[in-house]
């Protein structure tokens, strides 16, 4: 395997764009499944499918179109909910397929052959190229630099946000910056999971990390490692078996979580007093 | 000279379309300890929510140390209501108390001071908790609970409390040590406190406020039966049994 990555590039590409992706998944995964918005994350990662059908049909790099796609309607979803008090649950389930047909109607409109876009959907990190690394790379810094910025304000904010402003707190300051940075993060695991893999790899590194009950900065370093480790692992069983990648790190990682949740139920059984 | 910590006038507010709050006056000056009761839905969460500048009134002003509240609501140690609070929550109680001493942070690289340490320590010490300081929120009781919210309060120095009913969930005898707490902290602060407790309230609090779409009553704690009859529809246990408590007046004529 080690000769392999040596001799082949795309495979380095894989293995740094995993390694990119934990990042991002290991800090917004926290905060999102800490402030129960796994659901919202979900949606604004399919409303990116829209930017990259605008990508196409403007003849941009559809990375990009995707970004600032994601980006707008996270702002537009946390500004109208804040406003009119429409029941979370129901715009969700109003953005999420909005972003999609709008991808799609887009996709129809562009002339020429369709394209496709599958690897959008669920992700190919063997084709992952040094642009993408990059921009990758990028998109983390900014994660990284803004949550050790604001962990404190994000702190307060996860916890208690009714507290938060009463104190007087920036709440809708992080609250703008967590949406923000859900739609970077987005943006940045599209390329290794996919649009409609993404919460799965969001989800499952804190849901394991947490059950340690560390504070919240242990769980988001732990998390990008267990992320780091569900890709790796991910990667290889994809070329061992030849299966796509995606769907392989998802597998994989939700097969762990409910390995691990059966064996602390079976603890459980036997040490009663344990808890 | 008295000092009003709070100023309602003429305030209607509300959600949506339905008014909850018409047409309220209510004065509270510094130093009192104000028990403010009602029924449910009767507005009580909504007054604290307008003093805390967290809805504006539809009508009418709402004055917090002589101004707008948002200008002056981090000089008010606030306390949630203990159900509201996310127990699953990755946070130690240091960490939660300290949170009290975020007040006008800058958002971002904010450190903690060594005085906000020390400050926290002596709210923990304060209320007993000391020892669970590195404990997770999730490993305590419901009256510990109660006892780290109001600690974060008083980690925010505030000239004034507001409790959102504190004894929920709590058994009797946590509560009154809850409310003999309180007490000994309205030597140095202001406190206003929404509660159901009204057995046990008047023998506390130096006012009670009874709001129930209005302010019916504010004053001394003497609630006579017909206040109640007309706030609650009904008539409730005003009478601690067996408690020794100054709760009513004597009253005739019902029977």
């Amino acid at each position: 395997m080690i000769s392999l990555i040596a001799e082949y590039g795309f495979l380095q590409n894989a293995i740094i764009g995993t390694l990119l992706a934990s990042i991002a998944c290991g800090l917004l995964g926290t905060i999102i499944v800490e402030k129960k918005l796994v659901m919202m994350s979900g949606g604004i990662a399919h409303t990116a499918f829209g930017g990259i059908g605008l990508g196409y049909f403007l003849n941009i790099e559809p990375i990009y179109t995707a970004l600032g796609f994601s980006v707008f309607s996270a702002l537009s979803i946390a500004c109208i909910q804040r406003r009119s008090g429409v029941i979370n649950d129901v715009l969700i389930g109003m953005f999420w397929p909005l972003g999609m047909a709008l991808g799609i109607v887009f996709v129809s409109l562009t002339p020429g052959y369709p394209p496709d876009m599958t690897s959008y959907l669920f992700g190919d990190i063997l084709t992952i190229t040094k642009t993408d690394l990059i921009i990758m790379g990028g998109l983390d810094l900014i994660l990284i630099i803004t949550v050790t910025g604001i962990f404190k304000l994000l702190q307060a904010y996860l916890f208690d946000e009714e507290f938060s402003t009463a104190l007087g707190l920036p709440v809708v300051l992080a609250e703008t910056l967590t949406y923000i940075m859900i739609a970077i993060t987005v943006i940045v695991l599209i390329r290794v999971v996919g649009i409609i893999l993404v919460l799965a790899l969001l989800c499952v590194p804190p849901a394991l990390a947490r059950l340690f009950k560390p504070n919240l900065a242990v769980i988001m370093g732990l998390a990008i490692v267990l992320s780091a480790f569900f890709c790796l692992a991910g990667l290889g069983l994809s070329y061992e078996y030849n299966i796509a990648s995606g769907a392989a790190i998802v597998i994989f990682s939700v097969f762990v979580y409910a390995v691990f949740q059966l064996l602390r139920y079976l603890r459980s059984l036997f040490f009663r007093s344990n808890f | 000279m008295t000092e009003e910590m709070v100023e309602i006038q003429n305030v209607t507010a509300g959600y949506g379309q339905t008014a909850v709050l018409d047409n309220v006056n209510l004065l509270i000056e510094k130093g009192s300890f104000t028990g403010i009761i009602g029924p449910n839905g009767g507005g009580k969460t909504t007054l604290l929510k307008l003093m805390l500048g967290l809805i504006k009134p539809w009508k009418g002003q709402v004055k917090l140390l002589g101004y707008n509240p948002r200008k002056k609501r981090h000089c008010v140690g606030y306390v949630p209501q203990a159900s509201t609070i996310n127990m699953q929550f990755p946070i130690s109680i240091r960490q939660v108390v300290l949170s009290g001493r975020l007040a006008g942070m800058k958002p971002f690289w904010h450190h903690y001071r060594h005085s906000d340490l020390k400050i926290v320590d002596q709210c923990l010490s304060r209320l007993d908790i000391l020892d669970l300081a590195e404990r997770q929120i999730g490993q305590i009781s419901r009256g510990q609970l109660q006892r780290v919210l109001i600690a974060r309060a008083l980690a925010v120095q505030p000239a004034m409390l507001l409790l959102d009913e504190p004894t929920n969930g709590l058994d009797a005898s946590a509560s009154s040590h809850l409310y003999e707490l309180l007490q000994k902290l309205n030597d140095e602060m202001t406190i206003i406190m929404v509660t159901h407790d009204t057995l046990a309230i008047s023998a506390y609090v130096k006012d009670i406020a009874c709001i129930n779409r209005s302010l019916y009553y504010h004053g001394e704690p003497n609630i006579s039966q017909e206040l109640v009859l007309e706030l609650y529809g009904c008539p409730v246990d005003l009478i601690a049994h067996g408690v020794p408590h100054r709760v009513l007046e004597e009253h005739g004529g019902i029977e």
